[in-house]
Protein backbone atom coordinates (compact mmCIF):
# COMPACT_ATOMS: atom_id res chain seq x y z
CA UNK A 1 0.00 0.00 0.00
CA UNK A 2 1.10 3.57 -0.67
CA UNK A 3 1.80 5.85 2.24
CA UNK A 4 2.77 9.49 2.23
CA UNK A 5 4.65 11.01 5.13
CA UNK A 6 5.36 14.65 5.89
CA UNK A 7 8.26 15.45 8.18
CA UNK A 8 9.58 18.66 9.64
CA UNK A 9 13.21 19.00 10.76
CA UNK A 10 14.32 21.94 12.86
CA UNK A 11 17.30 22.81 14.99
CA UNK A 12 17.03 21.94 18.66
CA UNK A 13 16.09 24.98 20.80
CA UNK A 14 19.54 25.17 22.38
CA UNK A 15 21.30 25.38 18.98
CA UNK A 16 21.96 28.78 17.39
CA UNK A 17 19.63 29.34 14.43
CA UNK A 18 21.60 31.88 12.41
CA UNK A 19 19.22 31.88 9.45
CA UNK A 20 16.34 32.69 11.80
CA UNK A 21 18.17 35.77 13.08
CA UNK A 22 18.68 36.96 9.49
CA UNK A 23 14.98 36.37 8.79
CA UNK A 24 13.98 38.41 11.87
CA UNK A 25 16.20 41.24 10.70
CA UNK A 26 14.61 41.30 7.24
CA UNK A 27 11.04 41.14 8.60
CA UNK A 28 11.72 44.05 10.92
CA UNK A 29 13.69 46.09 8.41
CA UNK A 30 10.91 45.82 5.81
CA UNK A 31 8.30 46.75 8.46
CA UNK A 32 6.32 43.54 8.14
CA UNK A 33 6.28 43.21 11.94
CA UNK A 34 8.09 44.38 15.06
CA UNK A 35 10.21 42.04 17.19
CA UNK A 36 9.46 38.86 15.26
CA UNK A 37 10.79 35.58 16.64
CA UNK A 38 11.60 33.04 13.94
CA UNK A 39 12.62 29.41 13.69
CA UNK A 40 13.74 27.83 10.45
CA UNK A 41 13.50 24.24 9.35
CA UNK A 42 13.21 21.83 6.48
CA UNK A 43 10.15 20.07 5.18
CA UNK A 44 10.22 16.64 3.55
CA UNK A 45 7.50 14.60 1.90
CA UNK A 46 8.35 10.93 1.51
CA UNK A 47 6.04 8.53 -0.28
CA UNK A 48 6.71 4.84 0.26
CA UNK A 49 5.10 1.46 -0.09
CA UNK A 50 4.50 -0.51 3.06
CA UNK A 51 2.43 -3.42 4.33
CA UNK A 52 0.53 -1.41 6.90
CA UNK A 53 0.44 1.93 8.67
CA UNK A 54 2.51 0.72 11.64
CA UNK A 55 5.40 -0.45 9.48
CA UNK A 56 5.10 2.67 7.31
CA UNK A 57 5.43 4.88 10.36
CA UNK A 58 8.36 2.83 11.65
CA UNK A 59 10.11 3.16 8.28
CA UNK A 60 9.56 6.92 8.23
CA UNK A 61 10.86 7.17 11.80
CA UNK A 62 14.09 5.43 10.73
CA UNK A 63 14.49 7.69 7.70
CA UNK A 64 13.94 10.77 9.85
CA UNK A 65 16.46 9.67 12.47
CA UNK A 66 19.18 8.39 10.15
CA UNK A 67 18.93 10.58 7.08
CA UNK A 68 16.87 13.71 7.57
CA UNK A 69 17.95 14.81 11.04
CA UNK A 70 21.30 14.91 12.80
CA UNK A 71 19.97 14.24 16.29
CA UNK A 72 23.02 15.93 17.83
CA UNK A 73 21.66 19.31 16.76
CA UNK A 74 18.30 18.69 15.08
CA UNK A 75 14.86 17.47 16.09
CA UNK A 76 12.21 16.09 13.83
CA UNK A 77 8.45 15.86 13.88
CA UNK A 78 6.46 13.46 11.75
CA UNK A 79 3.54 15.65 10.80
CA UNK A 80 1.51 12.90 9.17
CA UNK A 81 1.64 9.45 7.65
CA UNK A 82 -1.35 8.86 5.38
CA UNK A 83 -2.46 6.02 3.25
CA UNK A 84 -2.81 7.32 -0.27
CA UNK A 85 -4.24 4.40 -2.16
CA UNK A 86 -2.54 3.72 -5.46
CA UNK A 87 -1.37 7.23 -6.20
CA UNK A 88 1.30 9.42 -4.70
CA UNK A 89 -0.08 12.34 -2.74
CA UNK A 90 -0.25 15.55 -4.64
CA UNK A 91 2.66 17.73 -3.51
CA UNK A 92 1.05 21.14 -3.59
CA UNK A 93 0.17 23.73 -1.02
CA UNK A 94 -2.34 26.54 -0.89
CA UNK A 95 -1.05 30.10 -1.00
CA UNK A 96 0.51 29.99 -4.46
CA UNK B 1 53.97 6.58 4.08
CA UNK B 2 50.89 5.52 2.18
CA UNK B 3 47.91 7.84 2.03
CA UNK B 4 44.42 7.31 0.70
CA UNK B 5 42.10 10.18 -0.22
CA UNK B 6 38.38 9.44 -0.42
CA UNK B 7 36.69 11.24 -3.32
CA UNK B 8 32.95 11.88 -3.24
CA UNK B 9 30.83 13.45 -5.95
CA UNK B 10 31.51 17.22 -5.60
CA UNK B 11 34.64 16.82 -3.50
CA UNK B 12 36.96 19.57 -4.73
CA UNK B 13 40.03 19.51 -2.47
CA UNK B 14 41.22 16.05 -3.42
CA UNK B 15 43.86 17.24 -5.89
CA UNK B 16 45.30 19.83 -3.48
CA UNK B 17 45.42 17.24 -0.71
CA UNK B 18 47.16 14.78 -3.03
CA UNK B 19 49.74 17.40 -4.07
CA UNK B 20 50.39 18.26 -0.43
CA UNK B 21 50.94 14.60 0.46
CA UNK B 22 53.28 14.18 -2.51
CA UNK B 23 55.22 17.27 -1.37
CA UNK B 24 56.17 15.19 1.68
CA UNK B 25 57.07 12.20 -0.47
CA UNK B 26 54.06 10.08 0.49
CA UNK B 27 52.50 7.50 -1.86
CA UNK B 28 48.96 8.63 -2.54
CA UNK B 29 45.90 6.93 -3.98
CA UNK B 30 42.39 8.13 -4.54
CA UNK B 31 39.61 6.01 -3.07
CA UNK B 32 36.29 6.35 -4.91
CA UNK B 33 33.42 6.81 -2.47
CA UNK B 34 31.50 3.76 -3.68
CA UNK B 35 34.43 1.41 -3.09
CA UNK B 36 34.87 -0.48 0.14
CA UNK B 37 38.30 0.14 1.64
CA UNK B 38 40.27 -3.08 1.51
CA UNK B 39 43.89 -1.94 1.17
CA UNK B 40 46.06 -0.72 4.01
CA UNK B 41 46.83 2.99 4.28
CA UNK B 42 48.84 4.71 7.00
CA UNK B 43 46.48 7.67 6.74
CA UNK B 44 43.13 8.17 5.05
CA UNK B 45 41.95 11.67 4.23
CA UNK B 46 38.37 12.82 3.86
CA UNK B 47 39.16 16.02 1.97
CA UNK B 48 37.31 19.30 1.67
CA UNK B 49 34.54 20.13 -0.75
CA UNK B 50 30.79 19.83 -1.04
CA UNK B 51 30.20 16.09 -1.14
CA UNK B 52 26.80 15.31 -2.67
CA UNK B 53 26.23 19.04 -3.01
CA UNK B 54 25.75 19.31 0.77
CA UNK B 55 22.27 17.91 0.14
CA UNK B 56 20.17 17.60 3.32
CA UNK B 57 23.21 18.93 5.20
CA UNK B 58 26.99 18.96 4.69
CA UNK B 59 28.34 15.44 5.00
CA UNK B 60 24.92 13.89 5.57
CA UNK B 61 24.80 11.71 2.46
CA UNK B 62 28.53 10.91 2.41
CA UNK B 63 28.24 9.07 5.72
CA UNK B 64 26.32 6.33 3.91
CA UNK B 65 29.01 5.71 1.30
CA UNK B 66 30.78 2.31 1.26
CA UNK B 67 34.19 3.96 1.72
CA UNK B 68 33.09 5.73 4.91
CA UNK B 69 31.28 2.65 6.20
CA UNK B 70 34.47 0.59 5.82
CA UNK B 71 36.95 3.07 7.30
CA UNK B 72 39.63 0.93 8.98
CA UNK B 73 39.28 2.55 12.39
CA UNK B 74 42.38 2.52 14.60
CA UNK B 75 44.31 0.67 11.91
CA UNK B 76 44.73 3.85 9.84
CA UNK B 77 44.86 7.44 11.01
CA UNK B 78 41.72 9.14 9.69
CA UNK B 79 41.94 12.85 8.88
CA UNK B 80 38.84 14.84 7.96
CA UNK B 81 39.43 18.30 6.50
CA UNK B 82 36.53 20.75 6.32
CA UNK B 83 33.81 18.67 4.57
CA UNK B 84 35.71 15.64 5.87
CA UNK B 85 35.28 16.92 9.43
CA UNK B 86 31.58 17.45 8.74
CA UNK B 87 31.29 13.86 7.48
CA UNK B 88 33.08 12.44 10.53
CA UNK B 89 30.73 14.34 12.85
CA UNK B 90 27.70 13.18 10.87
CA UNK B 91 28.81 9.57 11.28
CA UNK B 92 29.30 10.30 15.01
CA UNK B 93 32.87 9.04 14.78
CA UNK B 94 33.74 12.46 16.17
CA UNK B 95 31.59 14.32 18.72
CA UNK B 96 29.64 17.47 17.97
CA UNK B 97 28.26 18.84 14.75
CA UNK B 98 29.04 21.61 12.26
CA UNK B 99 26.25 24.13 11.72
CA UNK B 100 25.91 27.44 9.87
CA UNK B 101 28.38 30.20 10.64
CA UNK B 102 26.78 32.70 13.01
CA UNK B 103 27.28 35.43 10.43
CA UNK B 104 25.34 33.35 7.89
CA UNK B 105 28.12 34.18 5.48
CA UNK B 106 30.59 31.93 3.71
CA UNK B 107 33.98 32.59 5.32
CA UNK B 108 36.97 32.43 2.97
CA UNK B 109 40.10 33.91 4.49
CA UNK B 110 43.33 33.15 6.30
CA UNK B 111 42.69 32.19 9.91
CA UNK B 112 45.09 32.61 12.80
CA UNK B 113 44.98 29.44 14.85
CA UNK B 114 46.53 28.09 18.00
CA UNK B 115 48.38 24.82 17.36
CA UNK B 116 50.85 23.29 19.82
CA UNK B 117 50.92 26.53 21.83
CA UNK B 118 51.96 28.50 18.75
CA UNK B 119 50.11 30.71 16.32
CA UNK B 120 49.86 29.50 12.76
CA UNK B 121 47.96 30.81 9.73
CA UNK B 122 45.89 28.45 7.57
CA UNK B 123 43.06 29.32 5.17
CA UNK B 124 39.45 28.54 6.01
CA UNK B 125 36.61 28.31 3.52
CA UNK B 126 33.23 27.26 4.85
CA UNK B 127 29.60 28.13 5.48
CA UNK B 128 28.87 25.34 7.94
CA UNK B 129 31.95 25.75 10.10
CA UNK B 130 30.30 26.51 13.43
CA UNK B 131 31.38 23.62 15.64
CA UNK B 132 28.54 22.94 18.05
CA UNK B 133 28.90 20.77 21.14
CA UNK B 134 27.10 20.87 24.49
CA UNK B 135 30.20 20.51 26.63
CA UNK B 136 33.96 20.35 26.13
CA UNK B 137 34.57 17.30 23.91
CA UNK B 138 36.17 14.25 25.45
CA UNK B 139 39.16 14.40 23.12
CA UNK B 140 42.12 16.62 22.35
CA UNK B 141 41.56 20.13 21.02
CA UNK B 142 44.04 20.25 18.14
CA UNK B 143 43.31 23.71 16.75
CA UNK B 144 41.58 26.79 18.13
CA UNK B 145 40.62 30.03 16.42
CA UNK B 146 42.34 33.14 17.70
CA UNK B 147 39.58 35.25 16.19
CA UNK B 148 36.48 33.06 16.18
CA UNK B 149 34.30 34.34 13.33
CA UNK B 150 32.06 31.32 12.78
CA UNK B 151 30.84 31.02 16.38
CA UNK B 152 32.38 27.61 17.14
CA UNK B 153 31.90 26.50 20.74
CA UNK B 154 35.09 26.87 22.80
CA UNK B 155 36.73 28.41 19.64
CA UNK B 156 37.38 24.87 18.41
CA UNK B 157 38.78 24.57 14.87
CA UNK B 158 40.00 21.00 15.05
CA UNK B 159 39.94 17.97 17.34
CA UNK B 160 41.83 14.69 17.70
CA UNK B 161 40.41 11.55 19.21
CA UNK B 162 43.65 9.71 19.99
CA UNK B 163 41.91 6.53 21.03
CA UNK B 164 40.03 6.21 17.75
CA UNK B 165 42.91 7.82 15.81
CA UNK B 166 40.60 10.29 14.12
CA UNK B 167 41.37 13.95 13.42
CA UNK B 168 38.86 16.51 12.23
CA UNK B 169 39.56 20.12 11.34
CA UNK B 170 37.82 22.93 9.49
CA UNK B 171 40.95 24.80 8.22
CA UNK B 172 42.65 23.62 5.02
CA UNK B 173 46.29 22.69 5.72
CA UNK B 174 46.69 21.46 2.12
CA UNK B 175 46.25 25.11 1.04
CA UNK B 176 49.18 26.16 3.22
CA UNK B 177 51.98 23.92 2.00
CA UNK B 178 53.29 25.56 -1.17
CA UNK B 179 55.23 28.80 -1.10
CA UNK B 180 53.20 30.09 -4.06
CA UNK B 181 50.02 30.26 -1.94
CA UNK B 182 51.68 32.62 0.53
CA UNK B 183 51.06 30.23 3.41
CA UNK B 184 53.24 27.35 4.55
CA UNK B 185 52.10 26.69 8.14
CA UNK B 186 50.05 23.76 6.84
CA UNK B 187 53.32 21.84 6.68
CA UNK B 188 53.28 21.65 10.48
CA UNK B 189 49.90 19.89 10.34
CA UNK B 190 51.16 17.36 7.81
CA UNK B 191 54.27 16.75 9.91
CA UNK B 192 52.00 16.15 12.90
CA UNK B 193 49.95 13.72 10.84
CA UNK B 194 53.06 11.84 9.78
CA UNK B 195 54.23 11.57 13.39
CA UNK B 196 50.89 10.15 14.42
CA UNK B 197 51.00 7.38 11.80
Amino acid sequence: MHYSARILVTLKPEVKDSKARVLESVIERKDFAQNPVCHTGKFYQIDIESQNSVSARHCVEQIAKEVLANTVIEQYEILSVEETGNESRDYSFSGN
Amino acid sequence: MKAGIIVFPATNCDADTKRACEFFGWDVEYIWHSEKIKKHYDVIFLPGGFSYGDYISAGRIAKFSPAVETLPLKESLIVGICNGFQILCETKLLPGALTDNISCRFLSEPAVLYFNNKEIVIPIAHFQGNYTIKKMPDCEILLKYKNNKNGSDFDIAGIYDREKRIIGMMPHPERAVFQETGFTDGRQIFEFIKNEC
